[in-house]
């Protein structure tokens, strides 16, 4: 029996759309997704387990045809799904009787409901959210059912399968220990969307495609595949784009053109298709004159952080200037009662101010 | 720096013009309009160029008040100076705008990065100029900005390092940063947003409300959809029925036919037979085996009467003959019959089973009357028939009603969840817009402590300046004056005075000691600034308001004061009578 392990896909998130170069960042997801399931009809696999948050807002009636013909074209394969906080069942909401196509199993049960498949002799069990906050451990209490529905027992080797989406105070707090207790035979794990692995049964498969910029590092989905020797996972990486952060290291000698430079080349070894959030540091040269604006049309730019500091420390300035205007101006911010940030700030825009407007004689 | 020589190659009025200056002390005299404000003009602009502004200013800007009349050409001017033992030389052609230093003790040629004096010594700035060396006709004070300048200056004096800081500079450097990073937060965009976000609001309808008339047009759709079917149920039986009594109908129909046929053939057949029982009646008129029989029958009776009168054998051979004749008869009967029989299946029943026209009529009339009411009853079943069609067509097209109104309910959810998905959107970019401005307002508070900062900064500079200027000033205007009085200079130069009780603005006093203590500030100032760096004073009829003992107090003290070249421009002879009167030795040229 194949598997795929998909969670918080986050269909109709257009991140970073406030840069040109991000604009179509939220087609790219719905295509990478569709690569998924193609990816699933090449492979055969039996199952697509979607562990909530398939869409980042309520989704229209058009967004569900257009995803339910996707899903129909990747039939046999079957495609289970449970509601995430984001896309939550509400009153209205265009889930409720919704006509999927027949390879489709949408639990769309607000407590847990579970589904027998003979043919893989698979028992998979799930809850989709109705609220946007769950703050129950609603997890914390079910385990596998080994009869079906008539009360005939379940083949022995029926494989229980959970289906999970939550595990903050907030959606669904999950006690790790007793679910693994509980005894289900894999854990489709949603809602985190750092991929990463409980335990060998029980897993996040993490977002397909990183949703905000704080999604760093690598993402995808889950491969799972049972035979004779038990089950194996591996971790699929398929996101089209990473947040990646960059460290730049500056010295006195660089003119920021050469900082520039050096941005570029960093982010080109990183590869450019990538999302940057980059952080200069080290020491820059009293005269430098910057704008770190500069650095967002360098490339796929989402964030600059400037830790750079001069090659002086405040303190010796300090004594250098200790007559002057500059030196008096020092002493008096470091005698000022404010927190270090603002100290930091206000000795730059200082230091700045009465520097860079001086005359040279 | 001592000026030598100008000359006015066309400037103003002036044509090929020249002027010889002396160290020491020079009066220019000449009367009004004569072109002396033109002359302290002309060494403004040597030194500092003729601004020349655009568009409706350029009418009162300096190179346009200077411009020959004739037009730009040979718009031009020197001037010699001499600074630490060599001479110089500023040739500018302000129709260019080119201009050129040159050392002339070395023949070298000089360059002037932004076309000012200051550029080559840096001391000379332009604001020094106007604020120290240049004394106009009516206003002797001092600009705003300078007070900051000689802070900065005075604040400097102490530095060992190469820069030379300057406060107003910093200050206006910090005032450009604020502007910069305000501009990082776009208020027009939120406020844009905040306009959208008002709007969709309004567009909002409850959700409540929608799934509300959303179950009532299901379920209308539902009660609907089943009297429908109801109604083609029924429909589809009155069509079966309809289908059955015109069956019916036509059978009855039929059989009418076959009647009226039997009817006919009946009475064809009683015509017949009354011809042919006539025809009998003409020949025999009995049947032949009712005959046998009639005679078996009699000749039996005749045996049965005969038996007391004939002999036994006689009766016996009667009866025979009866019985043998009976016989006979039944037998050709029997004969006569199946022939009959096979007779009557080609043609009619009523051979076998003789039917009486009465009856054939009886069932005619009852067939009629059948055939009358299933008429009738076809007629109904169709008229109902009709009736439910038209319910159907009815139930049809309020069934499509219901449809559109339900579709309508449908698009409206969806509208609805596109509004508030686009409700989402806006608040995350509105939460966005407000945590940058957050950040911005931090720099925004860095960069107000900083200018905060460097404002005490220059008080306290002042502080430490303040009592030396107030005691210059004092001895300048007791010298002048005669008087000791107190006076007190503010951070940004203005100056108060003691009346005894208290402080009070300067302005209170004469327009003519007002004068004078700007110029008690003033040279304060140059002495700061320029320290054993002799400029040259010029003083524009700057002596206006002065009375002649005040005057002449200051001639002295200029004298016993200044080591540097005086310039003085005047249209009163009185300057020259005072300095004559002193002793004083003076270049006198007239205009």
């Amino acid at each position: 029996m194949k598997f795929f392990h998909v969670a918080d896909v986050h269909l109709g998130a257009a991140p970073e759309n406030r840069f040109t170069w991000g604009q179509d960042r939220g087609r790219e997801i719905y295509e990478s997704f569709y690569g998924v399931l193609e990816l699933a009809a090449k492979e055969n696999v039996n199952f697509i387990f979607i562990s909530g948050d398939l869409f980042h807002r309520q989704p229209l009636k058009r967004e569900l045809k257009e995803i339910n013909y996707h899903f129909e074209k990747c039939a046999p394969t079957k495609i289970i799904i449970i509601a995430g906080n984001h896309d939550y069942i509400g009153k209205n909401s265009n889930y409720i009787n919704y006509p999927w196509s027949d390879n489709v199993y949408f639990m769309d049960h607000e407590s847990c409901s579970r589904l027998y498949f003979p043919e893989e002799n698979v028992c998979v069990y799930g809850l989709s959210y109705h609220h946007y906050e769950i703050m129950e451990g609603l997890y914390d209490v079910i385990g596998p059912v080994k009869t079906d529905r008539e009360g005939h027992k379940l083949p022995a080797d029926c494989k229980h399968i959970l289906l999970a989406h939550g595990g903050d105070e907030k959606h669904i707090p999950i006690h790790f220990k007793k679910l693994e207790l509980a005894g289900f035979d894999y854990v489709a794990l949603g809602h985190i969307h750092k991929p990463h692995k409980i335990t060998d049964k029980m897993m996040y498969s993490g977002a397909l495609e990183p949703i905000d910029k704080n999604d760093g590092g690598t993402h995808g989905f889950i491969r799972g595949l049972w035979d004779t020797s038990g089950l194996h996972t591996d971790f699929v990486s398929w996101a089209k784009r990473s947040y990646v952060g960059l460290e730049v290291e500056v010295t006195s000698q660089m003119s920021w053109e050469a900082i520039k430079d050096q941005v570029r080349l960093a982010m080109a070894g990183a590869g450019l298709t990538n999302m940057f959030k980059v952080t200069l540091k080290g020491k820059k040269d009293v005269d430098l004159q910057y704008d770190t604006q500069d650095i967002f049309s360098l490339g796929n730019v989402v964030d600059v952080y400037d830790y750079m500091t001069y090659e002086f420390d405040w303190d010796s300035l300090y004594a250098a200037n200790a007559g002057n205007l500059l030196g008096r101006f020092i002493k008096k911010v470091l005698d000022s009662d404010m927190d270090e940030f603002m100290r930091k700030k206000v000795l730059d825009y200082g230091f700045n101010a009465l520097y860079r407007t001086g005359e040279k004689s | 720096m001592i000026i030598k020589q100008l000359q006015l190659t066309h400037f103003g009025k002036f044509h090929d013009f020249a002027l010889d200056l002396q160290p020491g002390v020079n009066i220019i005299y000449g009367l009004n309009e004569s072109g002396k404000s033109t002359i302290h003009e002309f060494i403004k602009c040597m030194f500092f160029g003729a601004r020349r502004l655009r568009g409706r200013a350029a009418a009162s800007d300096m190179y346009n008040r200077f411009c020959p009349w004739e037009g730009g050409k040979g718009y031009e001017g020197t001037l010699i100076f001499e600074h630490e033992g060599k001479e110089y030389r500023i040739y500018r052609n302000f129709e260019k705008g080119s201009v050129h230093l040159t050392n002339i003790t070395e023949g070298q040629a000089l360059s002037l990065e932004h076309g000012v004096i200051s550029d080559f010594l840096p001391w000379f700035t332009e604001e020094n100029y106007n604020n120290t060396v240049s004394v106009g006709q009516k206003i002797s004070g001092v600009d705003t900005g300078f007070a900051l300048s000689l802070q900065s200056h005075i604040a400097n004096m102490g530095r060992t390092g190469s820069e030379n800081i300057h406060l107003g500079k910093a200050l206006e450097y910090l005032k450009n940063e604020r502007k910069k990073v305000s501009a990082k937060v776009s208020v027009k965009q939120y406020q844009e947003d905040q306009t959208r976000m008002e709007t969709l609001m309004e567009g909002r309808i409850s959700e409540d409300e929608l799934i509300l008339s959303k179950t009532k047009w299901e379920q209308e759709l539902t009660g609907k959809r089943k009297s429908l079917s109801e109604v083609c149920e029924n429909k589809e039986m009155l069509i079966g029925e309809e289908g059955r009594l015109n069956e019916q109908v036509r059978h009855l129909a039929e059989q009418i036919q076959q009647l009226k046929l039997q009817m006919d053939a009946l009475s064809e057949e009683r015509n017949n037979e009354s011809q042919k029982k006539e025809h009998e009646k003409k020949h025999k008129g009995f049947s032949l085996p009712l005959m046998f029989m009639i005679i078996g029958v009699l000749l039996a009776l005749a045996g049965i009467l005969g038996f007391s009168y004939l002999p036994v054998e006689m009766i016996y051979g009667i009866l025979a003959v009866a019985v043998l004749g009976i016989i006979v008869g039944v037998i050709m009967l029997i004969i006569g019959g199946k022939t009959a029989g096979n007779k009557g299946d080609r043609v009619s029943k009523s051979v076998t089973e003789p039917v009486s026209l009465e009856m054939l009529n009886q069932q005619m009339t009852q067939a009629l009357y059948d055939y009358e009411a299933l008429k009738n009853h076809l007629m109904q079943t169709t008229a109902k028939k009709q009736q439910l069609s038209q319910l159907q067509a009815q139930l049809e097209k309020s069934l499509d009603e219901i449809k559109k109104n339900l579709e309508k309910v449908i698009w409206q959810q969806e509208k609805q969840t596109e509004i508030m998905n686009a409700m989402e959107v806006l608040s995350e970019r509105m939460e966005e817009t407000k945590e940058h401005a957050r950040m911005v307002k931090e720099d925004l508070a860095a960069i107000d402590f900083t200018k905060q900062i460097i404002e005490q900064l220059s008080e306290d500079i002042h502080r430490d300046f303040g009592r030396y200027l107030n005691q210059y000033v004092e001895r300048f205007m007791g010298n002048i004056t005669g008087e000791s009085r107190r006076f007190s200079v503010s951070g940004d130069l203005k100056v108060s005075v003691d009346n005894e009780k208290n402080f009070v603005d300067m302005n209170r006093l004469s327009a003519g000691t007002i004068d004078q203590l700007y110029l008690a500030i003033r040279m304060c100032a140059a002495k700061v600034l320029h320290g054993n760096i002799s400029v040259p004073l010029i003083f524009d009829d700057a002596f206006t308001w002065y009375d002649e003992i005040r005057l002449q107090a200051l001639l002295v003290w200029l004298k016993e004061n200044v080591k540097g070249q005086v310039i003085l421009l005047t249209c009163h002879a009185r300057e020259a009578t005072v300095l004559e009167s002193l002793g004083c030795a003076f270049n006198y040229m007239e205009i």
